[in-house]
């Protein structure tokens, strides 16, 4: 894109249990991690809803007593289809409700002021990019709309327009998508190797949440080029917390002969014991989650050592390894060839993961100076100051992407016919000819996918195309289809039959299983609604505040002095009966809109003015306001 | 020099667009040209890496706002996509050395059978 965007910009980690989002500091020459209001630098990724909507610290902060509402791991949903394998196992673990909806796409089931609503993962995602910028605005001091979104090298065509959507229904205007390891790589040649001109070949393993991606990029001179990427979108420190939880379920049910799995507010308190713990084994060798009263009364009291989470989870790690080698493989590279080994992701502070890529290195001095949970924002932050135009010092760099997964046409048999291999730089355009397969054949469709799989049907489908009107000609007449790729990984590709020049072709920009711009259209709007509730349900909680205040300060200023004087008793009696109504008031659930309370101090503090007008002016002057 | 970068990145998109427009007499790609390698250095790999890099950093869209930089960038990226290859830049080097032949472009495809469009397993 050779547009340059007004207006500053920021830079976001949408991750999948925790984001960080980061600004350009152009004084420093260096990017700032943005504290949020709870003053952590990086954000939970989780939305609750009750009688008002969480996001944040505050929704998971509360999840244990509000387990089906409160919703986290959207990024393991975004762009997928219900029937997915990879999140099959999550469904039955997750204590919210994941329904198929339109197009088999997953749909969260929440209770949210009483009433059941049916969100998209974008949407969920959406609000936590909100939360990310309302963040960034309070800490900058001015409105922002330009932003910089990362996602997992590895995830696909759906997986990037998902998030990109969730982007626009926040009100952001996501100038483009980069790959996390790739961030990262930006983060550390910026903060680590800027006054190094030769040739460096980074590997980044990048291990969080939710996603495991390895990236090798060579850097020299301020060009980044990345080699090769490779990984897994459903590996990372929350499956290392579900085989802990599955392991200690049996324990429980062994000792105790109770099943836990059943109860979601159980299984929470359980996963969050056993996050805690996984932590703590990455210093200590052996630790003990102790939870009162986990299930009908029952204490949880288990220890667990290092070792045995290590055994837990080995064949996960082992995986990590085997993607590493695959890596270096596509990249044509030795593993004496790189120069450093780059540690980003929560995850990647496990001992055993560390040792296991010591081993895989030959090496000891793995790069842990960079910080893993932030690394990613920070070189988020340096992209989007490259592509604002608010900025007139910015970092001489330019990064060179490559493509994650081949593309190519399904041919006869459906077998995968690639036109563009994994790990080539993008932008890029190429071609294959491709011809027909019967004599006279009319027509021919073109199906694009994108995937590693020679089967085409197991990769998948990003949209389909027809060429019509070829010659009645035998069987085997040629057709070139050309694959051209932009930026943002946006693919366009067309045929054209070079006999007769007929060309056909689309854009996989809208395809099945994607947002239509009229529900996104739908979302924003929804985004707004929840935006204008969230905003009446602080306003209604200001008004019972002020409401208890007052009734709490007249009626000690009742108690507190003679008003015998200029009330009678009937009279004091009507005033007290009124402070009692309004007592009941702020404690039934019955009204939620703040006029009502605000109405009911107007009036109280009407009958109440001329009587004490002379006694308590300070308080009602205050509560005028 | 904010000045001196601007006029450099306009020369840069005019020279590796008057490379790719010139014509030779095979239609092969002339990407040691583009590259701004001379021949006498064709096999220097850190010749053809520091140009490449240099170019980079000139014409990448997102540092180079005109127009054309997009089209640039694209084929120094597609020279250097064949250059740091060692197997394609030998199949391109032996092209050349070639006289003259039938020779086609350097990583065509074979040709693939396409699905019938009445096939309804489609997707």
């Amino acid at each position: 894109m050779a547009t340059k965007h007004k207006g500053r910009a920021i830079g976001i980690d949408l991750g999948t249990t925790y984001s960080c989002v980061a600004a350009w500091e152009e004084q420093n020459g260096r990017a700032e991690i943005i504290v949020n209001d709870q003053g952590n630098r990086t954000t939970p990724s989780f939305v609750a809803f009750t009688d008002q909507r969480l996001i944040g610290d505050a929704a998971k902060n509360q999840a244990a007593s509000n387990p089906s509402n409160t919703i986290f791991d959207a990024k393991r949903l975004i762009g997928r289809k219900y029937k997915d394998p990879a999140i099959e196992c999550d469904l039955k673990l997750w204590p919210f409700k994941v329904v198929s909806g339109a197009d088999d796409k997953p749909m969260i089931k929440v209770n949210y002021k009483g009433k059941e609503k049916c969100l998209a993962a974008e949407e969920i995602s959406s609000m936590i990019l909100s939360k990310m910028k309302e963040i960034a605005e309070a800490y900058l001091d001015f409105s922002l709309k330009n932003a910089v979104i990362t996602v997992p090298a590895y995830f696909n065509d759906s997986q990037r327009k998902a998030t990109k959507d969730a982007g626009v229904i926040a009100g952001l205007n996501v100038m483009r998508i980069i790959n996390e390891p790739t961030a990262a790589a930006l983060a550390y040649g910026l903060q680590k190797r800027a006054n190094c001109s030769e040739k460096r070949n980074v590997f980044i393993f990048d291990l969080g949440g939710g996603t495991f991606d390895v990236s090798l990029v060579t850097i020299e001179d301020g060009v980044f080029e990345v080699k090769a990427t490779a990984g897994d979108t459903h590996l990372g420190g929350e499956d290392f917390d579900n085989r802990m939880v599955r392991h200690f379920v049996q324990e429980f049910k062994r000792k105790n002969r109770v099943d836990i799995s059943g109860d979601p507010r159980a299984l929470r308190r359980l996963r969050n014991g056993c996050e805690k713990a996984k932590r703590i084994l990455s210093h200590a060798n052996d630790t003990t989650i102790e939870i009162d009263a986990l299930f009908q009364g029952i204490d949880f009291r288990f220890s667990i050592t290092r070792a045995r989470f290590e055994d837990l989870n080995r064949d996960l790690f082992e995986k990590c390894m085997e993607i590493s080698q695959n890596c270096l493989d596509d990249a044509k590279m030795e593993k004496r060839e790189v120069h450093d080994v780059v540690l980003v992701g929560g995850s990647s502070r496990i001992p055993k993961v560390q040792s296991l890529l010591e081993k895989f290195f030959q090496r000891y001095n793995l790069c842990k100076s960079i910080n893993p949970d932030e690394a990613v924002a920070y070189g988020a932050a340096i992209q989007a100051a490259m592509l604002s135009e608010s900025y007139s010092i910015v970092p001489n760099m330019v990064l060179v992407d490559v493509t994650p997964l081949s593309l190519g046409i399904a041919t006869h048999g459906d077998l995968m016919g690639v036109v563009i291999p994994r790990n080539t730089a993008i932008p890029v355009k190429m071609d294959g000819v491709f011809q027909t397969i019967e004599d006279h054949q009319p027509t021919a469709s073109f199906p694009v996918y994108e995937g590693e799989r020679t089967k085409a049907g197991e990769n998948n489908l990003l949209g389909l195309f027809h060429l019509s009107g070829l010659p009645r000609v035998p069987r085997g007449h040629p057709m070139n289809v050309i694959f051209e790729l932009d930026y943002d990984g946006i693919l366009k590709v067309c045929a054209v039959d070079e006999t007769t020049g007929n060309k056909n072709g689309i854009t996989i920009t809208n395809e099945k299983g994607r947002l239509s711009s009229a529900e996104i259209k739908r979302m924003i709007e929804e985004a707004a609604f929840f935006k204008e509730e969230d905003k009446k349900f602080k306003k209604m909680v200001k008004a019972k505040n002020a409401l208890d205040d007052y009734i709490y300060r007249m009626e000690k200023a009742m108690k507190g002095f003679d008003v015998s004087s200029k009330l009678s008793p009937s009279e004091k009696e009507t005033i007290m009966s009124k402070f009692r109504k309004g007592k009941r008031m702020l404690e039934s659930e019955e009204h939620n809109e703040a006029a009502v309370f605000e109405n009911y101090l107007k009036r109280l503090q009407k009958m109440c003015q001329p009587i004490v007008i002379n006694k308590v002016r300070d308080y009602s002057d205050e509560d005028t306001d | 020099e904010p000045l001196l970068e601007t006029s450099d990145q306009i020369l840069a998109i005019a020279d590796v667009l008057l490379v790719s427009d010139s014509t030779t007499p095979d239609d092969t790609p002339q990407w040691y040209q583009i590259l701004q390698v001379d021949v006498s250095h064709s096999q220097d790999l850190h010749v053809i890496r520091s140009n490449y890099r240099r170019l980079a950093l000139l014409l990448h869209p997102d540092k180079n706002r005109f127009p054309f930089a997009h089209h640039a960038f694209a084929l120094v990226s597609d020279a250097w996509t064949v250059l740091s290859d060692p197997a394609q830049k030998l199949a391109y080097d032996s092209g050349l050395n070639r006289v003259q032949g039938n020779v086609s472009g350097s990583v065509q495809q074979e040709k693939l059978p396409v699905r019938r469009g009445s096939d309804s397993s489609l997707g």
